[in-house]
């Protein structure tokens, strides 16, 4: 188990981790989310031993790996820039972590053709690096990291550098093959689709700080704050002095569904909360919408207040004045 | 925060004063020389006002276009045919087909002449006539159609072509109106380096162009040994750099084109075997021309050099040894002083080349200038070199008599050679394939065994390789700074080419050069990064 506590780092005048601390328990995929600049990659890189923290502790089952060099910590990482070997042809990459372990060749030839299947990639031992395409690319640099059987791995934004399309297909795919595998992972990600959809459990970090930890549905379904919502895309946000279970926002009185002490929160409408309906007290015009699939998003003027994204299930046509009613099991009290 | 992102973009500057100050004295001290010489006592004037002059220039610019029109009809089926089918020895017989481009030239002349020449294959003497060079040019050339075209071509995305098909496009008007206007970057790139050399070609025109035929490089030549008339020569000299100057000026430009234009696709499954009895027939054809444009000078040179008086015999081969021919040198005696030139000139290059690359590696606007500025002596012909150095270097010191002057020529020659190859590999080596080797189980010293070496070591290997191929053919800059008792190989053919009976002896050396040449090129090629510069030029 991976345990970091405290973990400071100043480049410069930037603090990139500001007295950090986290546990990993195995097997589990830990999702760690974050703008870029938020720490993330300094702290993967001083979990590895790549970089030197200026204060705190990475231990690994108790023990303290201040003084252990990278190459003697067992762990994997996947790099950003995948990091291929350009002068070594597919199969010598992913033999390299073998190689260095000092395996038998059999095994090695063995260990290799099972880690290229693993990754769908069977008999691309003998090609060259420079002749992959983008997602094969990605995983080679996968089953390279795998091969070796790190008992904790690192991915980097292991699906920054490819397209949306190809990120998507991927991303399901890699969460599927990190729990085959079983191995404890950190899966560092400034995209927060991706993030909920592959973690098991979900840190969100702001400037080398933890924002929020939990399972990714608590965190969508309940953001720490108000940056934690904003960050995950939901931005039905407005300051309003809440009294008597009633927030009163700028586009009118909203019942909350918990009570909450009286106070000034920042008020989370999620998009799901309006419904229409013509005998609702709130009226707005439909500026534009786009399709998802199984429902439209909106952008609405309301009559009073900032614009609001409203999650509908029929089409609406642009110009259309439209009444809502406000669910108030959806409209919650955030702090700060 | 990224130290990758750091390490890449900072330039050392001490790295940039060596290429530099190298420069400046051995490449822009005599480009001066060569300008304040020819500006004296309005020798410019005269020489410009001259028809020999002129008569010069319009065969140079005749013979390079010739040249060039030939060469890319020549090399366009091939790089076609290498670029879209797949058959057996594929990839040995593209490597064959760019060795002719690393011969040196004199090697090239000589099986020219071994073919075309006096008791020449062809039945009558064709030597002295423009079909011979011209020849002799395509031969040297196809290669750089090949090249150049030809990795573009294979990496087309073929349903451009498809699309022009649905669309109801003919085949003519597929090539017209769709492969033709994508490969126009390529092409002319490749045009205008075969123009480039065509128009800058000495040793060829010298050994093949008998009495009748001199390019501007062979006047520059002839007037500065033939007559000692110093001020022609560097009116020659100055043309011939203006003119080199504005076609390396549009290579350039559609170097820049072909690398952001058009939408490629990787190397792969393009070529398919040739399945259909036409396209067999076809692939047969082009391999057959080929073989016949490039095997058979080769041919010529290696089996007149087993002809003796009685047969076939190794009768010349044992005569390198001893035979003077009225020379101060043996053959043998040449190819030592060959070999010890191409050391010390491969150390200069390498010395001079790695800082240069150390500085143009990353990618920053003032390494674009310095990386310019170390291309200009591939850009400026080997006479003109040779002749500047001549010019120049015999005051503050006289370098003229030093020992050190020939393998500085030809390490001018090769530096650029050597930054091109050693920019990609330094470039490759980013900091985090040592974090992946580190992160993988490698030690510090075993991250230097298995990254930094095996990386920087391909390229170094292949630069030196490199270098020393271009200081042992080296022949334009070589005949006007080499000392007449200390003669280079290419040096020793030309003599015994123009020596009565010594024939077989000089395609005997010829050929063994051309062993040399060849094998070396193939083996830097396996060396080297596939898209390294070898290919790309």
């Amino acid at each position: 188990m991976l345990e970091v506590t405290e973990l400071s780092k100043r480049f410069g005048t930037t603090l990139a981790l500001d007295g950090l601390s986290l546990a990993v328990p195995e097997p589990t995929v830990l999702g760690m989310l974050g703008p870029s600049g938020c720490g993330k990659t300094t702290l993967l890189r001083s979990i590895a031993g790549l970089e030197l923290p200026d204060a705190g502790r990475v231990a690994w089952d108790g023990e303290d790996l201040a003084g252990v060099p990278p190459h003697q910590r067992g762990f994997g990482l996947m790099f950003q820039d995948y990091a291929l070997f350009p002068h070594r042809d597919v199969g010598r990459n992913v033999a390299f972590g073998l190689e260095m372990a000092g395996q038998p060749k059999h095994q090695i030839q063995r260990r290799v053709a099972e880690a290229l299947e693993l990754v769908g990639l069977m008999g691309f031992d003998r090609r060259r690096v420079a002749t992959l395409s983008g997602g094969e690319t990605q995983r080679v640099a996968l089953a390279r990291a795998l091969a070796p059987a790190p008992r904790l791995l690192m991915l980097d934004e292991p699906l920054g550098s490819l397209d949306r399309n190809l990120a998507e297909r991927l991303m399901g795919e890699l969460k599927q093959l990190l729990g085959r595998v079983g191995i404890t992972s950190i899966y560092v990600t400034h995209d927060q689709e991706e993030a909920l959809a592959v973690s098991d459990r979900l840190l969100v970090m702001r400037a080398g700080k933890l924002a929020q930890e939990g399972t990714p549905e608590e965190v969508w379904e309940h953001p720490a704050n108000a940056w934690v919502a904003s960050f995950l895309g939901l931005t039905n946000l407005v300051e309003a002095a809440v009294a008597d279970g009633v927030a009163h926002t700028p586009w009118g009185p909203l019942q909350l569904g918990e009570p909450v002490a009286a106070g000034t929160y920042q008020i989370l409408v999620r998009p799901e909360a309006f419904i229409p309906d013509q005998g609702g007290g709130l009226e707005g015009t439909v500026d534009s919408f786009t399709f998802r699939g199984d429902h439209f998003l909106a952008r609405i003027t309301p009559a009073r207040g900032p614009t609001m994204q409203a999650r509908l299930a029929d089409r609406p046509r642009p110009g259309e004045t439209l009444r809502f009613r406000v669910d108030p099991a959806r409209v919650q009290p955030l702090a700060d | 925060m990224n130290r990758v992102h750091r390490f890449a973009n900072r330039a050392p500057r001490w790295a940039a004063v060596i290429p530099v100050a190298f420069l400046v004295v051995f490449f822009f001290y005599p480009l001066q020389a060569i300008l304040a010489e020819s500006l004296r006592g309005g020798e410019i004037l005269s020489r410009l006002g001259s028809s020999t002059t002129w008569r010069v220039v319009r065969f140079t610019f005749l013979q390079a276009t010739i040249s060039t029109v030939a060469t890319l009809a020549a090399g366009l089926p091939l790089a076609y045919l290498f670029s879209h089918y797949r058959f057996p020895g594929r990839r040995l017989l593209r490597a064959v087909a760019t060795v002719p481009f690393v011969l040196p030239t004199v090697v090239v002349g000589s099986a020219f002449l071994a073919l075309l020449g006096p008791g020449g294959w062809l039945g009558r003497d064709a030597s002295g006539s423009l079909f011979a060079i011209i020849a002799a040019h395509v031969f040297y050339n196809t290669a750089v159609v090949l090249r150049t075209v030809g990795t573009l071509w294979e990496r087309l995305d073929p349903q451009l072509g498809e699309a022009a098909r649905a669309l109801g496009a003919g085949p003519l008007r597929r090539t017209w109106s769709v492969t033709l206007p994508l490969l126009r970057p390529a092409l002319a790139a490749a045009a205008s380096l075969v123009f480039l050399f065509s128009f800058s070609s000495f040793g060829v025109i010298l050994i093949l162009g008998g009495l009748r035929y001199a390019t501007l490089e062979v006047e520059i030549y002839r007037q500065t040994f033939g007559f000692l008339d110093l001020g022609a020569a560097s009116v020659l000299a100055l043309i011939q750099l203006g003119v080199v100057a504005v076609t390396l000026l549009t290579y350039v430009r559609y170097q820049r084109r072909t690398a952001t234009q058009v939408t490629l696709r990787s190397p792969i499954d393009v070529a398919r075997p040739p399945d259909s009895l036409r396209a067999r027939g076809m692939v047969a054809a082009i391999l057959g021309m080929a073989g016949i444009l490039i095997g058979l000078p080769l041919a010529a040179l290696v089996i007149r050099s087993f002809q003796g008086q009685a047969g076939l015999s190794l009768q010349a081969y044992r005569a390198l040894d001893d035979a003077h021919f009225g020379d101060l040198a043996t053959p043998v005696q040449s190819a030592t002083n060959s070999l010890v030139i191409a050391v010390v000139a491969t150390l200069i290059a390498l010395g001079v080349g790695i800082p240069a690359a150390i500085a143009v590696a990353p990618r920053a606007k003032a390494a674009e200038l310095l990386d310019t500025l170390i291309m200009l002596p591939l850009g400026a012909s080997a006479v003109t070199l040779g002749f500047g150095l001549l010019l120049a270097l015999d005051s503050p010191i006289d370098l003229r008599t030093s020992r050190l002057l020939v393998p500085i020529g030809h390490a001018l020659v090769a530096i650029p050679f050597v930054v091109r190859l050693v920019v990609p590999v330094l470039r490759s080596i980013r900091t985090s394939l040592r974090e992946a080797a580190a992160m993988l189980g490698a030690s510090p010293a075993a991250v230097m065994r298995k990254v930094d070496l095996p990386l920087v070591g391909r390229g170094l290997g292949a630069a030196a390789g490199f270098a020393f191929l271009v200081s042992m053919g080296e022949f334009g800059a070589t005949l006007f700074l080499a000392r007449p008792d200390t003669p280079t190989l290419p040096l020793s053919i030309a003599r015994l080419l123009s020596r009565p009976g010594a024939f077989p002896e000089a395609m005997a050396m010829g050929t063994i050069l051309a062993a040399i040449a060849a094998s070396a090129i193939l083996v830097i090629d396996r060396v080297a990064e596939p898209n390294g510069p070898s290919r790309e030029f």
